[in-house]
């Protein structure tokens, strides 16, 4: 995996997200506020 | 994978998840698995170096796909503080994680009812210290929803709206109130300081919610926790729960959050016992009136 996430690629309100599988198949969901 | 089993003498149903006996438990913060993950370190739960608000599968679910799901919500990639210490746009940006969490979660055919909470403190059996909470997506509707739906039948109508008209018509229990939200310990509190953050308009869920009322939950809830800890000057257990409308069509449902705390002194726990446990009656030392002058002594926005 990489140090830094991937960027986002939706958005929900004021956030931004981003899906991930994990190495064991595990949905990961990054939340991050759009507007920083 | 866990198994369902009807009790047919409490009439509900009991969930075997017997994976959950190893998981983590306590451990150091070097060990904590929901800290962002450090060069040369352990990987985490979360691979990367920095993160705002994760949200990912439990290692040990109660429930999973395709029958439910169980997640964890880390609030921040701060080890050490708590829901009350965030910074408050963190407050306010978890609740649109909530939203997006229950909107997404609730709109599959496989979840009844998505229930998010927090156990917060070794008291009510926290095995992570670092911020976070967690969600269930449930199968089937528990008993606590249903009882809500039960009483408003019983009263004919909403019965959290009928609640909080009471409250506020002698509103000796109320905490804290703002335009969107209000917060106080309920008449019939079952645990010394259980407190209910209520929203004034009839809403469901947080999905029926302006963004004006979900900054004002996040507030509220902030400001209730923040008293908590004030109350006895320690970091004060609590399980707080979201409750709203189930999702398996039968509508109703009223967005509160109720917090069960189980200290009654700085050092001295409620147990729920014999009486509690064997006859299902809740036995208070205080009353609710005297556990909502104390925590309106110390709470920021007192009426």
């Amino acid at each position: 995996m990489p140090a830094q996430p991937p960027p986002p690629t939706e958005r929900y309100g004021p956030l931004a997200l981003v899906r991930i599988v994990k190495e064991d198949g595990r949905a990961l969901i990054l939340f991050s506020h759009a507007a920083r | 994978v866990s198994e369902q089993r009807f009790n047919e003498l409490r009439g509900e149903q009991v969930v075997y998840a017997v994976a959950r006996q190893e998981r983590t438990f306590l451990p150091d913060a070097e060990h904590c698995p929901l800290c962002p993950t450090r060069p040369g370190g352990p990987v985490t739960e979360i691979p990367f170096e920095a993160f705002e608000i994760a949200v990912f599968d439990n290692l040990f679910p109660t429930f999973e796909a395709p029958a439910g799901a169980a997640e964890v919500v880390v609030y921040t990639d701060d080890h050490d503080g708590s829901f009350a210490g965030l910074e408050p746009q963190r407050a306010r940006d978890l609740m649109w994680v909530w939203r997006q969490r229950y909107e997404e979660l609730g709109a599959r055919e496989d979840v009844a009812y998505v229930l998010i909470f927090e156990n917060r403190g070794v008291e009510v059996g926290t095995t992570l210290h670092h911020p976070h909470g967690q969600i269930y997506a449930f199968p089937f509707l528990p008993p606590v929803p249903a009882a809500e739906l039960a009483a408003d039948a019983r009263l004919g109508g909403c019965a959290v709206c009928a609640l909080l008209e009471r409250e506020l018509e002698a509103p000796e229990r109320v905490l804290y109130a703002s335009e969107a939200v209000v917060a106080y310990v309920p008449f019939a509190a079952r645990w010394p300081y259980e407190t209910h953050v209520v929203m004034r308009a009839h809403r469901p869920s947080l999905v029926e919610c302006s963004a004006g009322e979900l900054d004002g939950l996040a507030a509220a809830l902030q400001a209730v926790t923040r008293s908590f800890d004030r109350l006895f000057d320690r970091p004060f257990p609590y399980v707080m729960v979201l409750h709203q409308a189930p999702c398996d069509g039968r509508g109703a449902g009223h967005l509160h959050v109720e917090f069960y705390p189980p200290l009654r002194s700085a050092r001295k726990l409620k147990y729920p016992a014999g009486c509690e446990q064997g006859a299902g009656t809740f036995i208070m030392d205080v009353l609710p009136e005297a556990s909502a002058a104390a925590l309106r002594a110390v709470i920021d926005g007192a009426p």
